[in-house]
């Protein structure tokens, strides 16, 4: 049977599927297509030449593939992907194939790869040829780290040392709870007694993971913690605690549930979170400040920070001799130095300041969750020589902001915000010496289009920001130049719905200015 | 025209959607037209002189009088339907 790929799931990064699509059905509408004299009935069309569709710029086949699966085997009563607006993503559940990795392997070189499509990301071990996609990964490159997210219902023992034979591989268990009848009750686990079991069986198969939760009122706070301090015993590298946001869409939402839940589950992580070793970050962590400071807020076990005897709290004065302005500034500053495997901090505790240098493990060496043997890298971003420092707002976005100004002589200005960052973006361009008669206003977008708790600007759509940026208008004007962050965008400049953000300055009638933002991932 | 190099590779299908023009006040050759440019605006961004152009509409060469307006598929969300 053929398997047709839906042109709106392209839309957003590679768009110029959509332009063939429009324009052959403008000139159906007109013609008729015919072969040897006859007329030609068409009904779709097909990619020809796939050399000329290598247009993704990656390097890794598991970034090609994307989600492999479109379904999942629980019922999470916290499950964003639940509370989806209609029309968001394509409803039939979709299996990435063997075949289609295998012509997306062969396709992918020289940091190019074949198109790919925004779909929704699920339980990747419901795809009957998981294993078999992993296999292929594993062949497409020795050495490189293949990263699994799962609420680990289907991770068995058998599996588990099947994935270890893939080394080097890290897994993110959706864990929720380490309580097999709190799983099924929140989770809709069917095989609940199964995922509990997973950390301790990562473990002892020396497969670095992180233990992901959602704390959720019909959890209680004490299973939380209960949780938390399971995966600490069980030597998880990190655990991420993510905050629950359901959209207006969701069926369990209601307005005040979660604003009340939240802030005790947030004094008690910061309780627990100091009497354990692995560490235990909020997400967003704008949840719990945004202050810029590059403050540790936690230290990965036997990693250099470890080993030097780093504690969370420690602030980072200074690195390689250069004095840190900001956390941004910091991860910045240790990427720098993380190819040399070797940097000299100053660090202020309390009222004291003390230099240390932090070395990383020779290659070979079992430095287990930091860097099991046959890993050679196992290093994300803000988690450097094993110091947390989540992502905050960078600096430099003020720096670009201005610059954009500058360029446009503009007069009225109207910068968009996130509201997790507003007070710190406010504070930082009230010092910006702009020219005289210039005037500059923050807005804060409403996020009609997800709605309920979902206030994050990654999931901003344009047409949120149409009617926001209108209101305003309504009682200060229109503003002569739009500055917005790029970081819900798309790179072809389009949002989640595949809409281009031009059409921003078509319909609004003002000059609008981007300005690349990362987006907040830890 | 060249032939596909790869018969044996897997294939990307996409269906085509109807293929009527919804003709307002214009005709059919026109709303082809429209259409087609409209599409390419969601791709690109027309310069002149190395600046960028905001094209709203167009005009055919045969009847510079008459400007035709393209229309955004921007959604206002003050306007759609809220639950």
């Amino acid at each position: 049977m053929t398997e047709f790929h839906s042109v709106r799931a392209f839309a957003r990064e590679e768009p110029r599927i959509e332009l063939i699509e429009a324009t052959l059905r403008s000139l159906l509408a007109l013609v008729e297509l015919e072969f040897e004299g006859q007329p030609v009935q068409v009904d779709g069309f097909r990619l020809r030449n796939l050399e000329d569709w290598r247009t993704a710029r990656e390097t890794s086949l598991q970034l090609n593939l994307g989600s492999l699966s479109t379904t999942c085997n629980c019922r999470c009563e916290f499950c964003y992907e639940q509370g989806n607006p209609p029309g968001l993503f394509e409803t039939e559940p979709r299996f990435v194939g063997v075949q289609e990795a295998r012509v997306r392997r062969k396709y992918l070189h020289d940091g190019r790869g074949l198109a790919h499509e925004s779909k929704s990301s699920f339980e990747p071990l419901t795809n009957p040829r998981f294993f078999d996609l992993m296999r292929l990964m594993r062949e497409d490159d020795p050495e490189q780290l293949i990263e699994l997210i799962t609420n680990g219902a289907l991770l068995s023992e058998e599996l588990i040392v099947r994935l270890a034979e893939l080394k080097p591989i890290w897994i993110n268990v959706s864990l929720n709870s380490s309580d097999a009848a709190v799983r099924g009750r929140i989770m809709g686990d069917r095989r609940f007694g199964q995922a509990v079991r997973v950390p301790e069986i990562l473990r002892s198969h020396e497969i670095p993971f992180m233990g992901s939760l959602v704390p959720w009122p019909e959890q209680g706070l004490d299973d939380l913690v209960r949780t938390i301090e399971y995966l600490d015993a069980h030597e998880a590298r990190t655990t991420r605690v993510a905050m629950p946001a359901l959209t207006r869409h969701h069926p369990r939402y209601s307005p005040t549930a979660l604003r009340e839940w939240l802030p005790a589950v947030k004094d008690r992580v910061e309780e627990v979170r100091r009497g354990i070793r692995t560490p235990v970050l909020i997400s967003p962590f704008t949840y719990v400040t945004s202050s810029l400071d590059a403050v540790v807020e936690g230290v990965i076990r036997r990693s250099p920070a470890d080993v030097a005897g780093l504690e969370i709290g420690d602030r980072l004065l200074a690195i390689d001799d250069r004095q840190v302005v900001s956390r941004a500034h910091a991860s910045s500053l240790l990427a720098k130095a993380q190819p040399s495997g070797r940097v000299a901090l100053e660090i202020g505790r309390d009222d004291a300041a003390f230099d240390v240098v932090l070395q990383e493990p020779a290659p070979g060496l079992d430095v287990y969750p930091y860097r099991p043997r046959d890993y050679r890298r196992l290093d994300f971003p803000g988690m450097l020589f094993g110091l947390c420092l989540p992502g905050s707002f960078h600096l430099s976005y003020v720096k670009r902001i201005y610059e954009k100004i500058l360029a446009r002589e503009a007069k009225r200005v109207l910068v968009l915000v996130s509201s997790h960052f507003r007070e710190v973006v406010a504070d930082l361009l009230a010092g910006l010496p702009l020219s005289s008669g210039a005037e500059l206003e923050l807005l804060v977008p409403e996020n009609r289009f997800f709605g309920g708790d979902v206030d994050i600007g990654d999931l901003w759509v344009l047409e949120d920001i149409v009617a926001s940026v209108r209101a305003h208008a309504r009682e200060a004007g229109l503003p002569d130049l739009l500055v917005m962050p790029d970081s819900f965008l798309s790179r072809w400049g389009r949002d989640l719905l595949g809409v281009p953000y031009t059409e921003l300055e078509t319909v609004l009638g003002l000059e609008v200015a981007l300005i690349p933002c990362e987006r907040i991932l830890v | 025209m060249r032939e596909p190099e790869h018969s044996d590779d897997y294939v990307w299908h996409f269906k085509l959607q109807d293929a009527d023009l919804v003709a307002g006040e214009d005709d059919a050759l026109t709303e082809m037209v429209r259409q087609q440019i409209s599409a390419l605006l969601r791709c690109l961004t027309f310069t002149s002189d190395g600046r960028d152009v905001r094209v709203t509409g167009f005009r055919f060469l045969d009847d510079p009088s008459r400007e035709h307006l393209l229309l955004p598929s921007l959604a206002d969300a003050e306007s759609s339907e809220l639950e």
